[in-house]
């Protein structure tokens, strides 16, 4: 199965990550080597991870995407999680799905706002 | 007619006058027949008329006794027939018989009778030879000529007698087991041995065959050959000159043996032989008695001597600065079997060197100890060179954990190499000790150097800054690579309460924010 490309997009300080509808193993894992990577080479201060698009979340995408936030973290970044639907957000608290320490916002927009009141 | 007149005889006067005749024969014939060394037995159709004296005496008769005897008494009942027959059939050839004496004895005889006429009266005169011991002599020479084939054909070897003229005379069954050809083979074809000789030795046996043959010496030479099977086989050949009581050449004698099992461990000596000789360890042997009878080069050579003859001979205490050693050395080599361990040894020109030596008993195939070998290193340089490595090393430690004072209150330590606990505890006291001595607030502590972070490298990081902030200070994590986020994470390490970033140049950012917010 070909991975689903991700893009990393910096804006000013902030990398921002838009993840597709239906993520699959290998593509998650390739969106975290690529956030990493970007982070070591553009010292940013911050990821805003959108999933919006996101319909299902399944527990290997929210370890993966915990780990990550963890692993920024470790680089010097923060982590927004930003614009979780609404049932996405009910299937993960009734499977018990964390994603760990990562902030969340409602939508990019106010994420970039969090990001920038640090 | 007067003539007629004058044999005009009576018949009293003729039978007077035969038995004059006769009795003339007779006496003629007797003294014809006591010449004779033959057994001499005149008979008609048997019955004995007349014996010499030495029938009597081969037969054990007396001599008158025998006359009116039927002959065939005087034969073994097993001959009796054939010599019936051969006197009814006047057979004049000589053949064998047993015949038998007055003591009941018998012996083998070679008979041969002759039928006289004399008008109608028909005697045989036969002829008694005693070949008793012609025939021992006959078993002895077939006994010995057996005994003499079986010690030929049974040699475990493969013996040959070549003529004169380079044919085969004889050849031992045992060429069929070393060749796979038999006997008859080699009889038949002179050409044979050479036809089977590989190639390569062909023309040294040729030589040995044509020319060196003619030589009066014992020779030896050494041969392949490719069996009837096409196996190779090595050949060890000896041969010498044959010759009769008069000293007449009558070729040469050979004995061929298998050496193939021979020569090939003769290779595999040779080969462990040149394996000890070119040992870049030296290598000794000396017998039970201590006295060292074999050194390789490299033996010569440790020891600063100039040829293998100055060592031979002599005892190893000669060659240890601490001679009592060696008494100790054998004295445990005997009672362990082998001693491995580091001597000092001592040059020829008395300087001293440190050596490994491995000894080891050599047993022979019953087990009982023969010889001492000793295989020696000379380990001074590596000894030198583990020294230097050590303190090395322990310059490297100082070198590698710098602390840097790079701004008045800021120490930057950067990490290079894996962070092992003896490093670790060198950075926590010199980091310490810069804290102390700078009066510095922060501490950048930069991994980028660092290939990779373990539980172990990780809890001496957290414990640097337990440390770090006991002494009011506090620590920044800088180069913490894609790679060691991941791993960091991987291994559930915690490091949620020290402040981390990517590179140098973040850390000290953040550092300065720091200390911006302080002034």
């Amino acid at each position: 199965m070909a991975v689903e490309s991700v893009s990393v997009v910096k804006v000013r300080d902030v990398l921002m990550v838009t993840v597709p509808s239906a993520p699959d193993d290998a593509t998650v894992s390739e969106l975290q080597d690529q956030v990493l990577h970007a982070m070591a080479d553009y010292e940013a201060k911050g990821l805003v991870l959108d999933i919006s698009a996101v319909e299902i979340l399944d527990s290997f995408f929210a370890r993966t995407v915990a780990e990550t936030a963890q692993m920024v973290g470790l680089m010097g970044g923060e982590t927004v999680i930003a614009g979780m639907r609404p049932s996405v957000a009910i299937t993960a608290t009734q499977l018990g799905l964390t994603l760990g320490k990562a902030n969340t916002a409602l939508d990019v927009e106010r994420a970039l706002d969090l990001l920038g009141g640090l | 007619m007067q003539t007629k007149e004058q044999t005009q005889t009576t018949p009293a006067d003729e039978v007077s006058a035969l038995r004059h005749r006769l009795a003339r024969l007779q006496a003629r014939f007797r003294r014809l027949s006591e010449a004779s060394f033959e057994a001499i037995i005149i008979h008609r159709q048997a019955r004995i008329l007349e014996v010499n004296q030495a029938a009597a005496d081969v037969l054990g008769y007396e001599r008158s006794a025998m006359v009116g005897m039927d002959g065939l008494n005087l034969v073994a009942p097993a001959s009796r027939e054939i010599v019936r027959e051969n006197i009814a059939g006047g057979y004049e050839k000589p053949y064998e018989a047993t015949m038998l004496r007055a003591d009941g004895s018998t012996f083998p005889a070679d008979l041969r009778g002759k039928v006289v006429s004399s008008g109608a009266d028909t005697v045989r005169v036969t002829a008694v030879r005693d070949i008793t011991e012609r025939k021992q002599a006959r078993q002895a020479l077939e006994e010995s000529r057996r005994r003499f084939r079986t010690v030929a054909d049974f040699t475990y070897d493969w013996e040959y007698w070549i003529g004169p003229e380079g044919e085969f005379l004889y050849v031992s069954p045992a060429c069929q087991r070393i060749t796979g050809y038999d006997r008859q083979a080699f009889l038949e074809n002179p050409q044979l041995l050479q036809q089977i000789t590989h190639r390569d030795d062909r023309a040294a046996l040729e030589e040995h065959l044509q020319h060196e043959v003619k030589r009066d010496e014992p020779l030896f030479l050494e041969f392949r050959i490719s069996t009837r099977a096409g196996e190779e086989r090595w050949i060890e050949h000896a041969c010498q000159p044959v010759k009769d009581d008069e000293g007449r050449r009558l070729g040469r004698r050979a004995s061929n043996r298998d050496a193939t099992d021979r020569k090939a461990m003769e290779q595999e000596l040779r080969v462990k032989e040149s394996a000890i000789a070119s040992s870049i360890n030296g290598i000794a042997i000396t017998d039970l008695q201590g006295s060292i009878c074999y050194v390789n080069q490299a033996f010569v050579d440790m020891w600063g001597y100039n040829d293998v003859s100055e060592v031979l001979g002599r005892l190893p205490p000669d060659f240890v600065e601490r001679p009592r050693e060696v008494g100790q050395v054998i004295e445990e080599l005997l009672d362990a079997s082998s001693w491995v361990g580091e001597l000092r040894a001592k040059r020829k020109d008395g300087s001293t060197f440190i050596v490994q030596l491995s000894a080891s008993l050599v047993a022979d195939a019953g087990g009982r100890p023969i010889r001492m070998m000793s295989s020696f290193v000379d380990v001074t340089e590596a000894r030198h060179a583990q020294r230097q490595i050590a303190r090395q090393a322990e310059e490297i430690l100082e070198l590698s954990t710098p602390v840097i004072e790079l701004w008045e209150g800021i120490v930057v330590v950067p990490l290079i190499g894996t962070l092992d606990s003896r490093r670790a505890q060198r950075l926590a006291e010199d980091l310490l000790d810069a804290i102390a001595s700078t009066q510095s607030d922060l501490v950048l502590v930069d991994v980028t150097g660092v290939p990779t972070i373990d539980t172990q490298t990780a809890r001496h990081l957290i414990e640097t800054i337990t440390a770090v902030r006991l002494l009011g200070a506090d620590m920044i994590l800088t180069g913490v690579r894609p790679a060691i986020a991941q791993t960091i994470v991987h291994l559930g390490l915690d490091l949620s309460n020290i402040t981390t970033r990517s590179s140098l140049a973040a850390g000290l950012r953040v550092a300065l924010g720091i200390l911006g917010e302080g002034m």
